[in-house]
Parts: C-alpha cells; structure tokens; sequence
C-alpha cells in the first residue's frame, strides 16, 4: 500500500517548527491527516514510495569526527555548546538569500549545519556573564549531479551574534570572520567522504522532510532547520 | 579605521601614552591596550596606590575607546560569505519547493456563497 506523509508548518515559507504524519492508504483510495492548524501556515503532502532511502541529516552529521572537525576550525576563544544540527532551509532565507538572488532560485532547498559557541572575552569588553554566544552555519548544497550521482558542496557560511559583546562587538567579529572560513574545507572533505559510499548509485530524485523522514506515524520537529532528513529515489 | 593615519593617530597616541603614564602613577597594574584595533581600547582597574605607593583600598575601572565610529562595533552582527563553487555545477535534480509552490499563493479562503447583507 502506498504511504502519505503530510507536513504543516509554522511559516508560510516553509520554515519553522513542522509536524508530519505519514499513513498507508489503498491503491486508488483516499488518504486523510487530521490536524489541528493552530499557528501552522503552510502545508506538503507526498506519496511515499518504496525504495526510498531515507537519510535523517543530524544522525548522519552529528558524529564524533565530524564534532572534531569542527571544534578544531572554531577561532581562539570560541567553544562549541551545542551538538551540530541539521536541517532544511531555502535559500531566500539565508543571509545570502536576499543578497545574491542569482546564486541559487530563492525555494531552494540547502541543508543548515549549525552549532552554537561560546566566545571568551576580556574583561575590559564588560560583556555580561564575560563572554558572548553566536550561532555558526554552513550551508550545504546537496543535488544530483548531471549524471545522477549524490553530490553535496558547502556553498557558504553564516555567523550570527545572538548575545551582547559588552563594548566588543567588533573583536566578536573579527574573530568569527577569521576562523569560520577555515570549516569550510575540512567538512567538504568530510563530506566527500561520507558521499563517495553513494558513488556507484545513480538516483532520479531527491527530495526533503521535517524530522527524521519516517514513513509511519507522527514525527514533531521543533525546527525544520534543525532537524530534516533526505530521501533519494532511484 | 584604526586610528592610524593624519591627526587622528596623533591624537589616539598622546591619548594612549597620557594614560599609560596616568596608570601608572597611580599603580595600576591591571592595564590592557588596544592600540592596532578598531576602537582602540585602553582599559585599566585595579586598587589606586598613593604618591607613596600604598594601596588606597580604593578600586577603580577605567575604559576608553577611541574610533571614527564607536556604534560600528555593534552592527556586525551578522555576516556571511559565499564560498568559490565550481562555475555552473551541472545539476541533474536539486529540490526546490518552487516545484510544489505555485508563485501566487494558492490557498486563498473562497468568499461565501452567500455573503450577508
């Protein structure tokens, strides 16, 4: 029996927390999710079919190389605090999305691989608590490439601030421009790596979903930036 | 700008070095400077110490900072860089939620049949 996996989301763009539900439903039958809407906004419905591969992108990216791959490229002073999430974005919604409308379509979908770091500071910057926060991202374009093999690049990164740097806004930047970049080649090599087990495949579509990519049940996912999974379909 | 150049250096180094000197009459020994950063930050704290050197028992903290624009160290708050891709990757599929959007939002309520006087 083919499955449906239904989704709403927070935002109209797709973005957000999202609830997915995924049920069998009879050849050339209906299917049907109920949901109470409340603040959901946007909504995808997807027949599931078998053979899918499901990846569940956190699982995936989230391992202990990876982790000390990344602890290695953060800047002097800066430590991670978070475990490194994974999830689904589109482009228009990046810091680039608006800024370089020609790099991608806006409704691309990138994969968000984000961490949070503390960053130590002097005590002459008077920064509250002696240091600031700041979320890091590193955007992946993943695709199929002309010949239908699974490829993914980063395609850029992202820093944002999200606490006071008391009177050092400027030393948090400076620190955060000079050291995110050096991520970016170690974890394309990751990635290269971690892909080259897909190489001899060729797929026909590749697809996204909020949470895991389950095709049975309820899924919750409190951000789909966070927390998406890849399907490929061969 | 970092103070570097035409009058404003000159003005950022005697700043710089009066307060050197101040510091260090007055026994401060917890003294940091900045001179190479934007702003330029001399900062100090400590116990004053009296003519004599003795400790007042009095703690003082003290920051200046010197730009061409003080508020400029608040608004990179966000920031992002592409990285260099291979020119044009050829793409078989890449999944873009424009295949399943249309452009005009689809799902608009219909008005009421019957729509009350």
């Amino acid at each position: 029996m083919p499955t449906l996996t239904s989704c709403i989301f927070e935002n109209s763009n797709f973005t957000g927390a999202a609830n997915c539900n995924s049920v069998q439903f009879p050849a050339n039958g209906w299917a049907w999710a109920t949901w109470t809407f409340g603040n959901r906004r946007a909504s995808l419905a997807r027949v599931r079919t078998d053979g899918e591969i499901v990846i569940a992108l956190t699982p995936v990216l989230d391992t202990g190389t990876n982790r000390a791959l990344i602890d290695a490229s953060l800047p002097d002073g800066a430590t991670r605090i978070t475990n490194i999430r994974a999830g689904m974005v589109p482009y228009s919604e990046t810091w680039l999305g608006p800024r370089q409308p020609g790099r991608h379509p806006a409704w691309r979908v990138l994969v968000d691989l984000s961490f949070r770091v503390r960053i130590d500071l002097p005590w002459y910057c008077f920064a509250p608590g002696g240091d600031s926060r700041a979320t890091i991202h590193y955007y992946l374009f993943v695709r199929l490439d002309g010949a239908r093999r699974l490829v993914a690049s980063v395609d850029h990164w992202e820093w944002e601030r999200t606490e006071s740097a008391g009177v050092c806004g400027d030393t948090v930047a400076d620190r955060l421009n000079n050291g995110v970049p050096g991520g970016v080649a170690p974890l394309q090599t990751a990635l290269n790596t971690a892909l080259s087990s897909f190489s001899s495949f060729t797929f026909s579509e590749i697809y996204f979903l909020p949470g895991d990519g389950r095709n049975a049940g309820r899924d919750d996912v409190g951000n789909v930036r966070n927390e998406a999974a890849i399907i490929l379909m061969r | 700008m970092t103070c570097s150049t035409g009058l404003s250096k000159k003005f950022a180094d005697e700043v710089v070095s009066r307060m050197k000197k101040l510091t260090a009459k007055y026994g401060l020994e917890d003294v940091v400077v900045e001179r190479d950063h934007d702003p330029v930050v001399i900062a100090a704290r400590g116990c004053l110490k009296d003519a004599d050197g003795k400790d007042s028992k009095e703690r003082i903290e003290i920051l200046v900072q010197l730009s061409a624009d003080l508020a400029q160290a608040d608004k990179a708050s966000l920031v992002a860089a592409e990285v260099t891709m291979d020119a044009a990757p050829e793409v078989y599929r890449a999944y873009d939620l424009s295949d399943v959007v249309a452009e005009e939002t689809v799902a608009r309520a219909s008005e009421p049949v019957d729509k009350p006087c």
